[in-house]
């Protein structure tokens, strides 16, 4: 899911961690943090640092080729499930 | 998500990791706008360090010189500050190394990545300019 929310532009932790909550996903930033670690170090995604005039540097992250090529393949495989469970609550309100 | 190879086994080895990682979350956290200062429950829910062993680690970051102890909180002094930004520059570093074919293996871009950063602003034929790199002061670029 982190994959999906950072297709649609850069962010950074905080920032990810709303946007999945206001999905209606169950995160917290210490989870955002560690999958976030894992997707850089596998590549899928790429950090750099924020400058700000207010404050400390914050790390941004980006989705690299791969990871958007991932995420496709996420968006798929989800659209797929989200149509196989709209024929199976079709078939189940129809058949009462 | 499996999200962190274990930990090294050896104490001393293993305090270099916490400690390492300690620093890193307690600068992304800064980073993140939740200020200077974490507990060691904190700590635990990033790492997923149990809690005393948290507390062992971050009790001696304080005596290193790298944590600054108030109470129950901990935050990070001048020299913890400088470490956490190094210390998250090297974890991606192997990232940073020129690509397999531009360099030979003892090339000493290899070692470092100041040296990777020098090699390749040498094959470039200029230097960096620092002052155009906004991640240079906190990470290098990584990517």
């Amino acid at each position: 899911m982190l994959l999906l929310a950072l297709r649609t532009g850069s962010s950074h932790g905080y920032e990810l961690m709303e946007q999945l909550v206001a999905g209606g996903l169950s995160v917290d930033l210490a989870g955002i943090y560690r999958m976030l670690r894992t997707l850089e170090q596998g590549e899928l995604v790429v950090a750099t640092w924020e400058r700000s005039s207010v404050g400390p540097p914050r790390r941004v992250y980006d989705l690299t080729d791969h990871g958007d090529a991932e995420a496709v393949v996420a968006i798929v495989e989800l659209s797929r499930s989200r149509d196989q469970l709209s024929m199976a609550i079709d078939a189940a309100e129809l058949s009462r | 998500m499996s999200d962190r190879p274990p930990s090294p086994k050896s104490p001393a080895l293993a305090a270099l990791y916490w400690r390492s990682e300690i620093l890193q979350v307690m600068f992304w956290l800064r980073g993140e706008g939740f200020g200077d200062v974490v507990d060691a429950g904190l700590i635990e829910r990033f790492l997923g360090v149990d809690a005393a062993l948290g507390i062992t680690y971050l009790h001696r970051l304080v005596e290193e010189g790298r944590l600054v102890l108030d109470g129950d909180w901990f935050a990070l002094s001048e020299l913890g500050l400088r470490e956490g930004a190094e210390e998250f520059h090297a974890s991606f570093a192997d990232m940073m190394k020129p690509t397999h074919g531009e360099c030979s293996d003892d090339c000493w871009c290899h070692s470092s990545v100041d040296e990777a950063e020098a090699c390749v602003a040498a094959r470039h034929g200029h230097r960096h300019d620092s002052s155009n790199n906004k991640n240079d002061d906190y990470g290098g670029h990584n990517g």
